[in-house]
């Protein structure tokens, strides 16, 4: 990806025009630099937007592109815009808008130039923690969207968005953003996701559930869905526990068991043991008594052989019955009072 | 060659317990069911006693509703045994219970000694037997 990005990026620093085809782990991608801008062919809307990030944030870095903002430099240091761009990669993405070749550029593509480069810069902010930097950068981007008639692109902006202010904490702001994104783009297995973790941080853990369910048939190797709705399996049966509902409890072991088995067949088993792993880790000392009992159902549901559910079964009764008292002394207790 | 027992809820439930003193004495029974070789015979009453034993000797150490758990996945497990022919089960039904009556009255033994006495001497002689589950 980044050398498919690099070589286009260099030919059009030089202005030459060009069109690159790469494979991309996943199947043929193809990147295209012409008068009417930056276009990317992949096998997938997400995959096309990180194609061109590559090929614009490299563009940025080569000396070329350097030479062009620097003479565009002066004019831009009167835009007050420009003045107030917080970081150096920000300045970039504004001085290279405003370059003379990219202004050049037919409307449509003008536009959508600007849109995928305050995405890029909004993902610059968003690893770097700038989370409300990234906010602005991408509700900029979406700002730019909503003048196409481009659904999946509004549903990509706005999945960002959500993704920004989740973030931040601000889940309720964030959640409509995933719920417009997916109304936009129904198969955006990225935003149903962040709407489940969204929900999940909001308390909901069975709405949750649904969502990852639904990104995981969308995404079958999509690691994220795997690990939390193991994790949301997890919280709900310690919350059923908690309260009592041993049915209920039962119920999402099962399905904790059946998530695991149906993990492995899509080679995603050791995500849902490392969701299982982790998930103790953050509990405490109560909860981890509680999750125990939860624990022990979805070990014992998940033994198929009678013998060997026999032989965990003993261990772990053997391990809680009390000192001192036998077999036969506990019947005899029943039988003769 | 292969070997069936009648066995009593004391030598079901030491299967259901490790740490139990006759554990290491009754688990070649359960061993031998794996491989296959034999049978045991239980009467109806025994999964209920082991279930009993179970659940009010675990509650004061886990709680109620975790001891209620244990409980249920031993009915289950021995349910299974059942259902793979392993365990073969004798219910208390009327004639049943007239012969146990019987037996109560004729060697002075206790109600629910007489229903497993029963089921041992359907299948031999219930005196040697009954030593299974006094150890």
């Amino acid at each position: 990806m980044e050398e498919l990005g690099r070589k286009v990026a260099e030919k059009a620093a030089k202005g030459v025009l060009g069109k690159i085809k790469g494979a991309l782990g996943i199947g043929e991608a193809e990147i295209e630099v012409s008068a009417k801008g930056i276009r990317a062919r992949a096998p997938s809307v997400e995959k096309a937007k990180e194609l061109v990030d590559y090929g614009v944030e490299t563009l940025l870095k080569l000396p070329q592109t350097q030479e062009l903002l620097s003479r565009a430099d002066k004019r831009e240091l009167e835009d007050p815009q420009v003045r107030s761009a917080k970081t150096k990669r920000s300045e970039d993405a504004q001085r290279l808008m405003e370059a003379p070749q990219v202004k050049a550029l037919p409307h449509e593509e003008k536009l959508r130039f600007s849109i995928f480069t305050f995405i890029a810069h909004g993902d610059e902010s968003f690893h770097s923690a700038a989370f409300p930097e990234a906010e602005k950068a991408y509700r900029q981007a979406y700002e730019f969207a909503q003048k196409l008639d481009d659904k999946p692109l509004h549903a990509i902006c706005l999945n960002l968005i959500g993704a920004a202010l989740g973030m931040q904490a601000e889940h309720e702001k964030a959640l409509p953003c995933f719920d417009e994104a997916i109304k936009l783009k129904p198969d955006y297995a990225m935003a149903c996701y962040n709407k489940g973790v969204t929900l999940g941080e909001l308390g909901q853990y069975k709405e949750a559930l649904a969502c990852f369910d639904e990104a995981i048939k969308l995404k079958p190797d999509f690691a994220g869905a795997w690990y939390n709705k193991g994790e949301a399996l997890q919280k709900l049966g310690l919350e059923s526990i908690s309260s009592g509902d041993m049915k209920g409890a039962e119920e999402r072991a099962l399905q904790l068991v059946k998530l695991k088995s149906e993990a492995a067949k899509d080679g995603m088993a050791e995500v849902v043991n490392e969701a299982v792993l982790e998930f103790k880790g953050g509990l405490s000392k109560k909860e981890l008594k509680l999750f125990d009992e939860f624990e022990v159902m979805f070990t014992f549901l998940a033994i198929e052989d009678p013998f060997e559910r026999w032989r965990f079964l003993k261990r772990e009764i053997g391990k809680r019955w009390p000192k001192g008292v036998s077999a036969v002394e506990a019947i005899r207790e029943q039988r003769e009072g | 060659m292969k070997k069936d027992l009648v066995i009593d809820s004391d030598t079901l439930l030491a299967v259901f317990v490790e740490t139990d003193p006759h554990h290491p004495e009754v688990e070649p029974l359960i061993q031998k069911l794996e491989r296959g070789d034999g049978l045991l015979h239980i009467s109806t009453l025994v999964p209920v006693e082991v279930c009993a034993a179970v659940v009010r000797k675990l509650r004061n150490k886990i709680g109620d509703r975790a001891a209620e758990l244990f409980a249920k996945w031993v009915r289950k497990n021995i349910e299974d045994w059942i259902n793979a022919g392993k365990l073969r089960l004798y219910p208390l039904d009327e004639r049943r219970m007239d012969k146990a009556g019987a037996i109560a009255i004729r060697d002075k033994l206790k109600g629910a000694d007489s229903a497993i006495a029963e089921v041992a001497l359907r299948n031999y002689n219930y005196r040697s037997l009954l030593l299974i589950r006094r150890f």
